[in-house]
């Protein structure tokens, strides 16, 4: 599929009409609103076979950490006079936790980019070099995905 | 569960690590103990987050044409449906 025709489906948006562009009468280039430039974003990312993006999103994430530490609170479990700054400090270790899986997959882009040519050459196959590279880091760092 | 046990672990691990690294947070129970409290926590909390989950997905279902899952349609709608359920709860 190529990556228009995965543009087509949605809302109805496509060349008869919907909300995608406006029109500069100058340079007739198009001028790309915030939404549609979100929306393109996305698509992009989700044609990509290889690309996750985290389980969860950062608004949820928050609102983990915040019952986790007021109900540890509540059930005295802990002691804190700075309530938020706690809360805060939760959000981000969860964060880096849960977004570990998105940091290798970078990692993997990055190595296989710079290796680019010589898959070329030997036609290798993206997505199972992509596989073994990310094995490779989860048991370099040890991580749990 | 939308995370694995082990995935779970790790993540209380971490949350209590970062616990015990500040200083203006005092433990009043064994560091174990809270680590295990923090892992019920998140169990319970992430339950409730699969309902988050299987309703935005019943929305996308429930569309008058079939939207088949992983494609970029498919991901953006369960992006706002997902979001809306997130809202809910009052985030």
């Amino acid at each position: 599929m190529s990556a228009f025709a995965a543009f087509r489906p949605l809302h109805g948006l496509g060349s008869s009409g919907g909300i995608a562009f406006r029109f500069s009468p100058i340079s007739r280039r198009p001028l790309m609103t915030n939404y549609v430039r979100t929306v393109l974003k996305f698509f992009f990312l989700a044609l990509d076979p290889t690309h996750t993006i985290m389980l969860f999103s950062k608004e949820y994430v928050g609102y983990l950490a915040r019952q986790v530490v007021k109900r540890l609170q509540d059930n005295h479990f802990i002691q804190t006079h700075e309530l938020e700054k706690v809360i805060e400090r939760v959000q981000s270790s969860m964060v880096e936790e849960l977004s570990l899986e998105d940091r290798i997959n970078d990692e993997v882009r990055v190595i296989l980019e710079a290796y680019s040519d010589e898959m070329r050459k030997s036609a290798a196959n993206y997505q199972e070099m992509f596989k073994k590279v990310k094995n490779e880091l989860v048991r370099k760092y040890k991580a749990v995905l | 569960m939308r995370l694995s046990r082990e995935k779970l672990n790790k993540l209380a691990s971490a949350s209590t690590e970062q616990l015990a690294s500040l200083k203006y947070v005092d433990f009043l129970e064994g560091y174990d103990d809270i680590r295990q409290e923090v892992r019920r926590l998140l169990e319970e909390l992430l339950a409730q987050e699969e309902r988050l989950d299987k309703a935005a997905r019943l929305k996308i279902e429930s569309q008058r044409r079939i939207i088949p899952e992983g494609t970029p349609e498919w991901n953006i709608l369960y992006h706002k449906y997902y979001n809306e359920e997130v809202k809910k709860l009052g985030i």
